[in-house]
């Protein structure tokens, strides 16, 4: 059985009330790895929190990510 | 706790670091060798961070050992890969991981030991320990996260856990075992009043628990860890 990675999308923000933003994606199979790479790919700045999510659970009617 | 007290054997707390700043650094040497041999090029990025951080960590605690054990302030200027390992508990895994499975379950079952003992030590009352560990603890969160989603990783890749891993597991739990008995007396430490965590070895087992039963494994905690 192969499981192809699904690109995550990473987003991020520097203090509490920032907005969350989206900062570009990752490929993995599960989501604690995607988050671990997230952490290591845009580690420029120094994230208060960071998170992601799978692009198959976006809904939008356009194609907004691209 | 006050947070001034200094410890009644220096000599037994002096080891624990040296034996932490050792398994830090074959954590380092480890992480290093995979991570132009990572199965992707994000996991080879996220192991050269790793192992950054476990560098220096090993880096920190060597300040530590030397600043307030041994007075050799020399040793304390730069710790390299290829540093000579001197402490028991550290040595017998000082041979290189063979194949990724094995490295995951490294990661998993052992780099989790060592930041089990960090956070028992980070509720020291002795503060040297408490200011460098207590800051190795919020860099070390991550990598129980990358661990289980690398072991996450090949269980979905095999649709079910590989058996390289499982074996790989089942032959570290022994000497991780070994290792929580030889790399400091804990029990003695938490007597002495330095460590006041009474349960790192139930943190331990909870947090290995769901992976090694998904293996069919059981973790049985040292007896002297657990005095």
């Amino acid at each position: 059985m192969t499981v192809t990675p699904e690109r995550y999308e990473v987003f991020a923000r520097r203090k509490q009330l920032d907005p969350l933003q989206h900062l570009g994606g990752v490929m993995a199979t599960n989501s604690e790895l995607a988050y671990a790479f997230a952490l290591n790919t845009f580690d420029e700045e120094k994230w208060r929190d960071v998170a992601v999510v799978s692009r198959r659970h976006i809904f939008s009617q356009t194609p907004v990510l691209g | 706790m006050t947070k001034t007290k200094k410890p009644a054997a220096p000599e037994a707390l002096g080891s624990l670091v040296l034996g932490l700043r050792d398994s830090k650094l074959i954590l380092a040497r480890e992480m290093t060798q995979w991570m132009i041999r990572a199965p992707s090029l994000e996991t080879g990025i996220a192991l050269a961070a790793l192992a950054q951080v476990e560098l220096g960590h090993a880096q920190m605690l060597t300040a530590v050992h030397a600043n307030e054990f041994s007075g050799d302030a020399e040793r304390a200027k730069r710790v390299m890969l290829d540093d000579e390992l001197t402490h028991p508990a550290a040595l017998p895994f000082s041979a290189r991981t063979k194949s990724w499975p094995e490295m995951v379950a490294l990661m998993c079952l052992w780099d989790s030991a060592v930041a089990t003992v960090l956070e028992a030590l980070a509720a020291s009352s002795f503060t040297p320990l408490h200011n460098t560990i207590s800051k190795m603890c919020e860099e070390e969160s991550d990598h129980w996260i990358f661990a289980r989603g690398a072991a996450a990783d090949l269980m979905a890749r095999e649709g079910r856990v590989p058996e390289a891993l499982t074996e790989a597991c089942k032959a570290l739990i022994p000497r991780v075992q070994s290792w929580f008995a030889t790399i400091g007396d804990l029990a003695q430490l938490r007597r002495d009043g330095l460590v006041p965590d009474t349960v790192p070895m139930a943190r331990y087992a909870s947090r290995l628990g769901p992976l090694l039963e998904e293996m069919k494994l059981a973790w049985l905690a040292p007896a002297a860890a657990t005095a």
